[in-house]
């Protein structure tokens, strides 16, 4: 059975560019284009790993992980985000994120090594 | 007074006779006293205007008495000198009216012109006969002259021959006299002045003046003493003899001087005519005599009589009156009731013995008619025979000589008493024979019967003044007697009753009778207040010569004859030097005009005070000096000659000079206040100065117009009052921490509360206004940074969007090439397009991190976490970090460092500097480099620095390279993708650690940065 990875992020065009990156690599694949959908598929149904963006309209990802963590689950989450600060770095870690990367710095290849580690 | 005379009355006279005698003998006394005294006598009946003159009428008026007779009230007054006429007039007329002693000094005008010194004392009668006034003129010229000359001459040894009764005399080679006593002046009736300087020839006729010149000159030719008696017609016409020693002395100038010394001995000649003329001169007398003469031959009776003798007895001719004996001639008894013929025997036979006789007898006329006479019978011899002469004098008059008597003997007493002078006589025994009013109360007697026959010189005279006893032997007015001279002493003390004592002056004149001395009226005063006006004099002296003022005397023309110390001193001259030359030495270049006019001013009776002027010193320094110019004038008010005092005011001018300057400094810095307070006014920003505790003291028009208070409602209140309870609570305490150590405080981190509740953002500069390390006042500028900081946060959050928004198609374009690269390989065109779209990327992402981390920076969110690392950690990092890209473009890295290197900063902005540096060194560098980065420790801080072989920066150019979007023009064509901010946040951030950069750089040789960080961060 295969993997399923749930992914936040409300830029279609890079949403695409996942799919298209971690296709084939045998992981089933959810998109959701904010927060609020995010916690909504999480309750509905647990992934094995959120990849999570920061910046989204409505609930934004520090929401989202809090509410994930307050609720006990404890699948791995990965911010994946254009925030490069060390505050935002920090913040994250302590609500409970497991990996924190900021956009421009990663490669869709580096993306698929670091996913692999955790499922 | 009337007693004591009796010694002195002959004896063997009764009461009538005796009456008589004192009569005349009053009469004399008085004429004595007044004539000694120099005073005239008067007796004014103001009902007719009228004045009785006697005394010494013609010694002090010049007049004779007959010409003195005509003198009036009027007259009177007519004489004295107009300035003191009215007052003479007034006082006398007062003197009457009130019942009170007249008594003034006045001024009065001889008869040649001049004017003397008159004391005039005077008291009114009032009888049944109507108003008399009685009273003497004293003349006291010589006492007021002896007054001022005390008060005013230094020349100590015209005194001593002052007090010499022969008259001296010294006169220089030119026969001029230079010095005289004041006998001198006596013997020739004028003033010292009018004769200092003149010569013979000024004041005796051509004829005798040659006389004395010749001798004069013989005397210095042959410098031997030579005594001459020549014949001297004085002022008055009377001739005199004189005898005059003349001798020759040398002054200490070397000059010769003659000293004459003068003795009149006309009496002594005159007594010797008379003896030679006495025959001629007897017949003379008994021819003449008033008094009837006869000569009588005991037992055969008289043989001649004189006129006066043949009327008094009522006869024709001389030979009726041979014809009576001397008993027919009186009645048969005399009042004793002795016989005439028996009694006229024992009378001629107690003549015959002793030589003389007086007494009484009363005779008989040819006619039968008694009448009282006083007969002298003198032993005379005449052609070898003893005969006598009888004198006989008519008494019929008694009563009315009593009464003359008791007239006279009051006038005296008023006379004595009214006058001030202390008077007494004594007689040869030295024991008071009367003495005055004045006397007893200047000497504090109560009566004159406590010193009438008492030794006046054990009384008044016995002591010095320092007490040791004063024998009686030693007193000159004892001294006097024997030579029956006058005296004059005036450096002796008297004795009061009570002990104390005065110096005094007295004078001494012998009293005679027929020739003889038989006493002696002694007047003198209390001189207290005339040695005190010398002290006073002596004093004034000292004053001058202590005086810092210069004190200059001249004469009219401006001659200096008097120069102080303080002229000296003030001046520079010596007074040897100044003496005798003319003032205008003292003016500067082109001001001798305004001492001359001066000068001009001061001689038409002008006087000038506190004129400042320049005067030219000795050594040629002009300096500035406050005059005082003023006439000195004599008694008449002349002006002879001229004073100035001068004060240096040279300190006084510096100090006015200077106080100038301080009111220019003051004013000028009132009008810079003025200007500040103006700026401050008219200031936008908010401006508040506080006292230390603290409490407002002024806020400006923006202040109030920022926080809507008024300033009356916070003057003195704590400027606390704008908080908000918003601003972070830590930021005070720092703010207090900084402005109370002196420093300024700036921060934009307040939030305020205006009056109407509603609150603002204030950019807040406080600093300090120090005096002495203590802090005086705050002064507060703040602006109202609400706007900006809203638009600084719309900023920040539009960056921070508008990055992300970037940033998210970047990351799409990457990984778009990405996934195209992997769908099947590229033609190598498609590869080199996807390159480009990679490369534009990077670079546009690199750009937006740096604006990003630019925006926050400036907007102040970059926060400073400081935490203790070691360098060699951080260095290894980015070593690992760079090392890839570094072999990538071939260049060698050589990172050198100290691995005990702790600092305390902040690592990640750190990491970020250094990166930055490397990434330049790795990007401006031609391929195959060397990268070398080092570490230092230089005094509490750490270099770091960063060094490569590449391009390196024009140096017209190095002075930009920390500026925003600066970029080397020598790089721009071969790297493309540079931001231009890369340094300039470097630089921001070192700043914000508290460190420096600095750089060092060749153009195409290399370029080296060092970044100096503390150690650990400053204490804030």
């Amino acid at each position: 059975m295969s993997k399923r990875i749930l992914i936040a992020e409300d830029d279609v065009f890079l949403c695409k560019m996942y799919k298209l990156g971690l296709e084939g690599l045998g992981y089933e694949i959810e998109m959701v284009p904010n927060g609020k959908d995010a916690i909504a598929a999480v309750a509905k149904n647990p992934p094995d790993l959120l990849l999570l963006d920061l910046l989204m309209p409505d609930v934004d990802g520090f929401e989202v992980l809090r509410e994930i963590r307050e609720k006990g689950q404890k699948f791995p989450v990965i911010i994946l985000s254009n925030l490069s600060q060390e505050i935002d770095k920090e913040k994250c870690r302590t609500l409970g994120a497991s990996d924190y990367f900021t956009k421009s710095d990663m490669e869709l290849d580096q993306l698929a090594a670091i996913i692999k580690k955790y499922v | 007074m009337q007693e004591n005379q009796s010694s002195q009355i002959p004896d063997g006279l009764n009461d009538e006779q005796n009456l008589g005698w004192k009569s005349q003998h009053a009469a004399e006394l008085f004429d004595l006293v007044s004539r000694n005294s120099n005073q005239l006598v008067y007796e004014y009946t103001p009902e007719t205007g009228r004045i009785l003159w006697t005394g010494a009428i013609l010694e002090v008026t010049g007049y004779t008495p007959d010409e003195f007779a005509a003198i009036d009230i009027n007259e009177w007054e007519r004489h004295i000198h107009p300035d003191e006429r009215v007052n003479a007039d007034k006082a006398l007329k007062e003197a009457q009216e009130k019942r009170r002693k007249f008594h003034m000094t006045y001024r009065f005008q001889r008869k040649d012109g001049s004017y003397v010194h008159i004391d005039d004392e005077g008291i009114f009668i009032f009888s049944e006969d109507g108003v008399r006034m009685v009273g003497t003129m004293k003349d006291v010229s010589e006492r007021v002259r002896l007054e001022q000359e005390a008060n005013a001459s230094k020349d100590f040894l015209s005194s001593v021959l002052g007090n010499v009764t022969d008259p001296i005399f010294v006169k220089d080679d030119q026969h001029r006299w230079i010095m005289l006593n004041e006998a001198f002046c006596t013997f020739m009736g004028r003033s010292q002045e009018e004769l200092i300087g003149k010569s013979d020839y000024d004041f005796f006729p051509k004829e005798q003046a040659k006389v004395f010149w010749e001798k004069d000159a013989e005397v210095f030719r042959t410098e031997k003493e030579n005594t001459n008696e020549e014949l001297f017609t004085d002022a008055k016409g009377v001739v005199h003899t004189i005898v005059t020693k003349k001798t020759i002395f040398t002054d200490s100038e070397g000059k010769k001087i003659l000293v004459g010394i003068i003795r009149d001995i006309t009496d002594r000649k005159e007594a010797e005519k008379n003896l030679i003329t006495s025959q001629t001169k007897y017949k003379a007398i008994y021819e003449e005599s008033s008094d009837a003469i006869m000569l009588l031959v005991p037992g055969k009776g008289f043989i001649s009589g004189n006129p006066a003798a043949i009327a008094l007895f009522g006869c024709k001719n001389e030979q009726e009156f041979t014809s009576f004996a001397p008993d027919q001639l009186s009645p048969e008894t005399q009042p004793d009731g002795m016989a005439s013929g028996i009694k006229s025997q024992q009378m001629m036979a107690i003549a015959m013995e002793k030589g003389s006789h007086l007494f009484e007898w009363r005779h008989k006329r040819a006619d039968g008619k008694e009448f009282p006479a006083i007969v002298l019978l003198t032993r005379i011899e005449v052609e070898g025979k003893l005969i006598l002469q009888a004198t006989v004098r008519d008494i019929t008059e008694n009563k009315k000589m009593a009464e003359e008597l008791a007239k006279k003997q009051e006038q005296l007493r008023l006379l004595l008493d009214s006058t001030a002078e202390a008077i007494y006589g004594i007689d040869l025994k030295g024991e008071c024979t009367f003495c005055n009013a004045a006397l007893l109360k200047m000497m504090g007697y109560a009566h004159q019967d406590e010193l009438l026959g008492k030794n006046m010189h054990a009384m008044i005279h016995h002591s010095h003044a320092d007490g040791t006893p004063f024998p009686a032997e030693q007193c000159r007015i004892f001294l006097a007697f024997r030579n029956g001279e006058g005296t004059h002493v005036n450096d002796e003390v008297l004795w009061r009753k009570d002990g104390t004592s005065f110096p005094a002056e007295y004078w001494s004149y012998p009293q005679r009778k027929d020739g003889k001395v038989i006493g002696s009226v002694v007047t003198f005063m209390d001189i207290t207040e005339r040695e005190k006006a010398e002290e006073e004099l002596k004093r004034l002296a000292a004053i001058i010569a202590s005086s810092d003022d210069a004190i200059i005397g001249k004469t009219l023309d401006g001659t200096i004859v008097d120069w102080n110390p303080g002229a000296e001193k003030t001046y520079g001259y010596t007074a040897g030097e100044a003496l005798g030359q003319n003032i205008t030495m003292l003016a500067p270049e082109g001001r001798q005009e305004e001492i001359r006019t001066l000068l001009q001013r001061i001689r038409d009776g002008d006087s000038v005070r506190q004129l400042e002027t320049i005067r030219r010193r000795k050594d040629g320094r002009e300096i500035p000096v406050s005059l005082s110019v003023f006439p000195i004038t004599d008694e008449e008010k002349k002006i002879i000659g001229i004073a100035t005092i001068a004060h240096d005011i040279s300190a006084l001018k510096q100090s006015e000079e200077e106080l100038k300057n301080t009111k220019a400094r003051l004013e000028e810095e009132v009008i810079n206040t003025r200007k500040f307070l103006q700026a401050v006014e008219n200031s936008s920003i908010a401006t508040i100065i506080a006292s230390p505790e603290p409490s407002i003291i002024y806020v400006n028009p923006a202040w109030e117009k920022l926080t809507g208070y008024h300033k009356e409602e916070v003057i003195g209140k704590n400027p606390r009052l704008l908080q908000s309870g918003q601003t972070p609570k830590t930021l005070y305490p720092q703010m207090w921490n900084a402005i109370l150590q002196g420093h300024e405080f700036l921060t934009e981190d307040i939030i305020n509360r205006r009056k109407d509740g509603t609150e603002f953002n204030a950019e807040l500069r406080v600093y300090p206004l120090m005096d002495h390390g203590t802090v005086q006042y705050f002064i507060g500028m703040q602006t109202d940074i609400t706007l900006r900081k809203r638009v600084d946060k719309a900023k920040s959050e539009f960056v921070s969007l508008a990055s992300h928004q970037l940033r998210t198609p970047l990351t799409a374009f990457r990984w778009g090439l990405g996934v195209l690269r992997k769908t099947g390989p590229l033609n190598p065109k498609q590869e080199e397009i996807a390159e480009d779209i990679q490369k534009a990327a990077a670079h546009m992402a690199e750009s937006i991190d740096v604006m990003l981390q630019l925006s926050r920076l400036e907007a102040g969110k970059v926060q400073v976490k400081s935490t203790s690392f070691r360098l060699s950690d951080v260095i290894n990092e980015l070593c690992t970090i760079f090392h890839p890209q570094a072999k990538l473009h071939n260049h060698s890295c050589n990172f050198q460092m100290d691995e005990n290197i702790t600092l305390t900063t902040d690592s990640a902005l750190l990491r970020e500097i250094l990166s930055n540096l490397i990434t330049n060194a790795i990007k401006y560098s031609p391929d195959g480099g060397t990268i070398t980065l080092t570490t230092k420790i230089a005094d509490k801080s750490v270099q770091i620095s960063v060094s490569d072989t590449g391009y390196g920066i024009p140096h017209d150019q190095q002075e930009k390279i920390f500026s925003k979007f600066f970029r080397a023009t020598n790089v721009l064509g071969k790297i493309p993708d540079g931001t231009g901010l890369g340094l300039y946040l470097v630089h921001s951030l070192v700043e914000l650690l508290g460190g420096t950069i600095s750089m060092v750089s060749v153009e195409n040789q290399g370029s080296t940065f060092t970044v100096t960080l503390p150690l650990s961060p400053p204490s804030p």
